[in-house]
C-alpha cells in the first residue's frame, strides 16, 4: 500500500497529496479514515491548518515516519526528558515564533504526539533559567501587574525557595 | 581545500540566514505576543516540560500566566502528569476524605525488634505500631489513611522549602505539590547515636554526603543509633531509603543489624543486615556510597516518625560503615 495518498484541504484551499501512511501519523486524521470509514476519494478538510503550517507539518511527518512508537508513558517516572531534540527538528524549528506557535496548535489539533512533544520542549527551552523579565523579553509579555502587586507576588512565592 | 572553503562559506552564509530568520530578532521588531495565542490547556502542556522554578517565574511575568499558575486546577493537573494514578489520587482526593472509624480492641503485640530498649520511645512507638497496625488490626478497623484539610496546613513543614506564612492565600494543591516533590530527608548527625566521640564513632565532614557530614563507625561493641524526622510526616507510603558506605576493604559487623523505621501512627518496618550482606555491598560498591532500599512503612494519620539502628547482642567489635542519611520516597 505504500505510495497509496489521500487528499487533505487546508482552511485556505490548498489540496495536498498525501501518503496515508504519513497521514495517519495524525490521531485525528487516522480516526477519521478508520472510524468514519471516509471515501478515499473524498478531501478531507482541514479547518484550523493554513497551507504554510500544513507543509510544514507534512515536512515534519514525512521525516518522522519511520521513527518507533513512542514508549507508553511510564507509571514510575512520568516526568517530561526535556534535553534532547535532534538536530534535524533544531533546524526544523529555526522558525519565527508565529509560526512556532502555530504548529503547537496544528500538532494538537491533529494529535500528532511527537511534533507537539518537540514544539512544546522548544517553547519551554526559550523558558528554561530565565528571570521574569527575561521571559517577557523573550516572548513580548506586556507586564501589567502593579508594583505592588509586583512585590506581593514575589512575597508570596517565598516559600517556595530552597532554604 | 578550495572545495572546503566553499562549503564553509555557504555553510555561514545558511548561518547568516537562519539566524536572520531567528525569532528573537524578528519578533522584537512586530512586538507580537504569540504566546498567548494558545489556549491555556497548551500553556499547561508547556509547563510540564520545566520545573517549579521556571513556573514560578513564569507566573510573575503577567496575569494571565499568574492566574493560569495560581490556580488549584493547574497543580491538579502537574501532579497527575508526574505521578502515579494511585499518589495523584490519593493527594488531590482520597488522603481528605474522613474514614468511618470502627473502634477495635486490638490485642497488645511485641515490637518484634531482636535489640530491645525497655521504654524507648523507637520501642514504645513500636508496640503501638505493632499493636494497632498489624494487618489483621488494620482490616478489622478499616484504617484508611486521612488528614483533614486544616490538619494538613497546621502541620505542613517541608524539609526543603521554607514554611508558608500566608498559607491560606496559596492554592491548597500547589502546597501539596510541594509536599510531593519535597526530600523527606533526614541526617545522621542530628540522630543520638551511642559512643559518639572521636574513637568509636565519629563525626566527619565528607564532601561526597548529601548533607556534608556523616558518622562513621571506627569500631564499637554496642551500635545504637536513633533519631526521628525533623517534621512529622503526612499520610501515605513510603520507601525507606538508608544511605552509607564502606570504609575499608573490611567490614566486620557480626549478627545482624537491625535497621528500623516506626510511625507513630503507621506500620513499622524493621529491615535486618547481616554481616554477609554488608561485605557484599562493599564488594560491589567499594568505597562510594551506595543506597539500601529497605522496604517500606504505611503512615494511616500524620506521625512522627522514629528510626534506629541497633546491633548490641554479642560481644565482638563492630567496624567498618559510615552513614550519611535516610530517606523517606513516596510509593505508589
Amino acid at each position: 500500500m505504500a505510495g497509496h495518498k489521500i487528499k487533505l484541504q487546508s482552511n485556505d484551499g490548498d489540496i495536498f497529496d498525501v501518503e496515508v501512511e504519513i497521514a495517519k501519523l495524525s490521531i485525528t486524521i487516522k480516526t477519521m479514515l478508520e472510524d468514519l470509514s471516509m471515501n478515499e476519494e473524498e478531501i478531507i478538510p482541514l479547518p484550523n491548518i493554513n497551507s504554510a503550517i500544513f507543509k510544514k507539518v507534512i515536512q515534519w511527518t514525512t521525516h518522522h515516519k519511520d521513527d518507533p512508537p513512542l514508549p507508553p508513558e511510564d507509571d514510575e517516572n512520568r516526568e517530561k526528558n526535556t534535553n534532547d531534540i535532534s538536530s534535524w527538528d533544531q533546524e526544523f524549528l529555526k522558525v519565527d515564533q508565529g509560526t512556532l506557535f502555530e504548529l503547537i496548535l496544528a500538532a494538537n489539533y491533529l494529535d500528532i504526539k511527537g511534533l507537539l512533544d518537540v514544539t512544546c520542549t522548544s517553547v519551554a527551552n526559550m523558558i528554561k533559567g530565565k528571570t521574569s523579565e527575561e521571559i517577557r523579553q523573550t516572548f513580548n509579555i506586556k507586564n501589567d501587574f502593579t508594583p505592588q502587586e509586583e512585590e506581593q507576588i514575589k512575597k508570596e512565592n517565598e516559600w517556595c525557595e530552597n532554604k | 581545500m578550495a572545495k572546503k572553503n566553499i562549503r564553509n562559506a555557504f555553510q555561514s552564509f545558511m548561518h547568516w540566514i537562519s539566524s536572520s530568520n531567528d525569532q528573537s530578532s524578528t519578533d522584537n521588531v512586530s512586538k507580537v505576543c504569540w504566546i498567548f495565542h494558545l489556549p491555556s490547556e497548551l500553556l499547561q502542556t508547556i509547563t510540564e516540560y520545566l520545573n517549579v522554578r521556571d513556573i514560578i517565574s513564569l507566573s510573575k511575568t503577567c496575569r494571565s500566566f499568574y492566574i493560569l499558575i495560581n490556580d488549584d486546577n493547574f497543580w491538579i493537573h502537574r501532579i497527575h502528569c508526574q505521578f502515579p494514578q494511585s499518589i495523584s489520587k490519593l493527594y488531590t482526593l482520597d488522603l481528605f476524605q474522613e474514614p468511618e472509624n470502627i473502634l477495635t480492641q486490638d490485642e497488645v503485640r511485641p515490637s518484634g525488634f531482636d535489640h530491645n530498649r525497655g521504654d524507648h520511645e523507637l520501642d514504645l512507638a513500636a508496640i503501638n505500631s505493632a499493636t494497632h497496625y498489624n494487618d489483621e488490626a488494620i482490616e478489622k478497623r478499616h484504617a484508611k489513611m486521612y488528614i483533614s484539610k486544616e490538619n494538613f496546613l497546621t502541620n505542613l513543614q517541608y524539609f526543603q522549602y521554607k514554611k508558608p506564612k500566608n498559607i491560606l492565600e496559596i492554592p491548597f494543591m500547589k502546597l501539596i505539590y510541594f509536599y510531593l516533590i519535597d526530600r523527606k530527608r533526614t541526617s545522621v548527625v542530628n540522630m543520638y547515636v551511642i559512643h559518639r566521640n572521636d574513637r568509636y564513632l565519629v563525626e566527619y565532614n565528607d564532601k561526597d554526603s548529601l548533607i556534608g557530614r556523616i558518622i562513621r563507625l571506627n569500631q564499637v561493641c554496642w551500635l545504637e543509633i536513633s533519631g526521628r524526622f525533623e517534621y512529622d510526616i503526612m499520610p501515605g507510603k513510603y520507601e525507606v531509603i538508608w544511605r552509607m558506605k564502606g570504609h575499608s576493604n573490611h567490614v566486620n559487623i557480626w549478627g545482624e543489624t537491625e535497621f528500623i523505621v516506626v510511625p507513630l501512627h503507621g506500620k513499622m518496618l524493621i529491615h535486618k543486615i547481616s554481616e554477609n550482606d554488608f561485605q557484599n555491598y562493599t564488594l560491589e560498591h567499594g568505597t562510594h556510597w551506595f543506597s539500601i532500599n529497605m522496604g517500606h512503612i504505611i503512615i494511616y494519620e500524620l506521625s512522627t516518625v522514629f528510626m534506629g539502628i541497633r546491633n548490641w547482642n554479642n560481644g565482638n567489635w563492630k567496624t567498618g560503615i559510615s552513614w550519611d542519611c535516610i530517606e523517606l520516597k513516596l510509593i505508589p
